[in-house]
């Protein structure tokens, strides 16, 4: 009986070891090694490049990239001069200029109408400079100026004929002498000594 | 260089295609499932180089292609399953009659094996399929699952207890239904 426990056993392993065998056998298509090789090959082709070329990529991009700072940053830092920087005009000039504007924005329309449709902002750069240099206090206030034309014509006026210009000053001056200043004359004030209703006994 | 490395390459995959396809089908169970798993090998072993300078050629290709079939196990497969040491009913089991045909039989019986197989835990039944690859030994089944060779040992053996005990309850009754 034992006997034939052990050769039931050996059976059981030996048919075991077989299934095992069939469990596992199975062939790969032919075309499997040409397959992974093909597909190795396309990597190989897209793959990302090594040594020197793959240093040479970003350090292009990063050289590009700078160099685009450095231009916007020198863009940015020159002022705008009409806009950002100018003086409140003078009232005949800001007439001048606003009554111009409109003009010229007419002209440039009547030449291209797509302008006129979209109006091209105007660009303005408003940039702070903390250490922009102020001007230096002037001795004398307001800043000495040369004369206009008129004041020049009228100094060459006094200089050529001085008793003229004087007769014509002078006859204001001398009305002005003959009328008497009268004196202020003042009303005297009277204030009422001040009566208590209860007669100051209190 | 890169010729040399790609008919290097070339002649790896030659040599060891077959093998790593036995692992991942072994694992597996479906052919074109093991094919892509071993495109994936390769394809893996190319792009970090690790195909170069190996020592042991196969237990790291082995290990290789099966963590790759593992991921390409379904979810459900590849936690461990309930281990079901019980003898399954008569009823799920064909009859081994006699035939006239041996070959036929033992299909039957093998396909009968094979279903007992598919129906152990995977903890048992990865050592049990590996060990029947080109006679992987227990140390390098060992080193390809990532567990001690004593492991692998214990587990080698009471898979092959369960299945015998299966097959000899099985024999007993032959002609039950």
């Amino acid at each position: 009986m034992p006997d034939n426990a052990i050769s039931d056993r050996d059976e059981l392993d030996l048919l075991l070891d077989s299934a095992l065998v069939a469990y596992i056998d199975s062939d790969p298509s032919p075309n499997l090694r040409s397959r992974v090789l093909s597909a190795t090959t396309q990597r190989r082709g897209s793959e990302f490049p090594t040594g020197w070329a793959m240093w040479a990529a970003p350090a292009l991009a990063a050289l590009l990239l700078i160099t685009i700072l450095l231009i916007h940053h020198r863009t940015a830092v020159v002022p705008s001069p009409p806009v950002a920087h100018q003086s409140a005009p003078h009232g005949p000039e800001l007439a001048t200029s606003a009554s111009k504007a409109p003009n010229a924005n007419q002209a440039m329309a009547a030449t291209s109408p797509l302008r006129l449709s979209q109006p091209r902002p105007i660009r303005t750069t408003h940039t702070v400079t903390p250490s922009q240099p102020t001007l230096p206090r002037q001795e004398v206030f307001p800043t000495p100026a040369p004369l206009s034309p008129e004041e020049q014509a009228l100094v060459a006026e006094v200089n050529r004929n001085p008793e003229r210009v004087s007769r014509q000053v002078e006859p204001s001056a001398a009305r002005s002498d003959e009328e008497p200043i009268e004196p202020l004359r003042v009303a005297a004030i009277h204030i009422p000594p001040l009566n208590p209703p209860d007669g100051g006994t209190n | 260089m890169v010729s040399r490395d790609a008919a290097e390459f070339e002649a790896f995959v030659e040599r060891q295609s077959h093998f790593v396809f036995r692992v991942a089908y072994a694992i597996l169970r479906n052919r074109h499932d093991a094919e892509d798993a071993v495109q994936e090998t390769f394809l893996k072993l190319y792009r970090n180089h690790g195909w170069k300078g190996i020592t042991d050629e196969r237990a790291f290709l082995a290990r290789t292609a099966w963590r790759v079939a593992v991921d390409r196990l379904p979810k459900s497969d590849r936690s461990p399953k309930q281990a079901r040491i019980e003898v399954e009913p008569d009823h799920e089991l064909p009859s081994i009659a006699p035939s006239p045909e041996q070959h036929a039989i033992a299909a039957c019986q093998h396909g009968t094996i094979h279903r007992m197989i598919d129906s152990l835990p995977e903890e048992l039944r990865q050592p049990l399929v590996l060990s029947a690859i080109d006679e992987l030994n227990s140390r390098e089944i060992a080193a390809i699952l990532g567990l001690p060779e004593g492991t692998v040992r214990t587990r080698l053996m009471r898979a092959r207890q369960i299945l015998k005990l299966k097959l000899a309850t099985m024999m007993e009754k032959p002609y039950a239904r």
